[in-house]
């Protein structure tokens, strides 16, 4: 029934077709990929002295965190390090558009940049016991607990693909962050590595 | 693996870094003033040191600051990394 679509502007994203190709794979390895559909997604820039941290703070009811490759969260925000100057806010309670507004009514006194970036990023959950395996095959940073915990975010390079990789959970659970059109790459490699990894389980 | 010590987000891999070439060169202050040949010297002519070399990374790939480097041609030993704006260290190769 063709005409039941006209005017319904549901959000398709880039991996919808990915996620039905689930082999068992990462099942016996001990890892899930999962598609994550956040709702607002604001890139906020300033130089973050105490008013600037205080005016989000009161908004928001989270922190700027200012100590590199850090996350503050409250319960429906996480704020991501990126740079001394740049942050990524995510909002689960809110689209990209209404969190843009709310940080920019924030930032009005202030330098600043703030930008709607909900439907530029995809966001890879990768989770499970062996989700720092999977990961460790084609990315450099140290994710051993010593070094990496949740709270802990860093954007560095996953297989050549541009990242901003956030752990969550102890499980470990890891969210990351990569622009829509490395989604789909992204995707396919990371269950290309969960797979090879059943082989080196099954010689042990 | 090659690993540079970004002033902000400590030791990367290389691949997440480039290069921005020679650091330190400032913009002439009198630019009405300055002959072909100073302004040559400005825009085009770089130190091409054997051994110490200071010079700007970015590290396009993680905090997007640019920094500076200082780098032994001959060895690529990354002797110092300093933000921008900081005074180079006396180094000698
Ligand atoms: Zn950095």
């Amino acid at each position: 029934m063709p005409n039941k679509s006209v005017g319904e502007s549901k959000k398709q994203g880039a991996l919808d077709h990915c996620e039905h190709t689930g082999r068992p794979a990462y099942i016996e390895v001990g890892v899930t990929l999962t598609q994550m559909r956040p709702t607002g997604l604001v890139n906020v820039r300033v130089r973050p002295d105490n008013l600037a941290v205080e005016s989000i703070r009161n908004k928001l009811g989270c922190d700027l965190p200012t100590v590199p490759g850090t996350v503050e969260s409250s319960s429906d925000c996480h704020i991501l390090w990126i740079g001394p100057t740049e942050w990524l806010v995510t909002m689960s309670s809110c689209e990209g558009s209404v969190a843009s507004e709310v940080l920019s009514a924030a930032l009005a006194e202030f330098h600043a940049a703030v930008n709607d970036v909900s439907d530029s990023l995809h966001i890879i959950r990768v989770s499970g016991e062996d989700a720092r395996l999977v990961l460790e095959k084609g990315c450099s940073l140290d994710l051993h607990q010593r070094e990496f915990r949740p709270g802990r975010c860093a954007r560095s390079v996953i297989a050549k693909a541009t990242v901003l990789l956030h752990q969550t959970d102890d499980a470990p659970s890891f969210e990351l962050y990569v622009d829509r059109s490395y989604a789909e790459y992204l995707w396919r490699w990371l269950e290309d590595a969960a797979s090879t990894l059943v082989g080196v389980k099954r010689q042990e | 693996m090659f690993q540079i010590d970004c002033p902000f987000c400590g030791p990367r891999w290389q691949v997440e870094f480039v290069c921005g070439g020679e650091a330190h060169i400032e913009r002439p202050i009198n630019p009405d003033m300055l002959s072909d040949d100073e302004w040559a010297d400005y825009v085009f002519m770089r130190t091409n040191s054997k051994g110490m070399h200071y010079e700007r990374w970015c590290h396009i790939h993680g905090c997007r600051q640019w920094f500076n480097a200082a780098r032994d041609t001959v060895s690529d030993k990354i002797h110092a990394t300093y933000r921008m704006g900081e005074k180079p260290p006396e180094l000698s190769s």
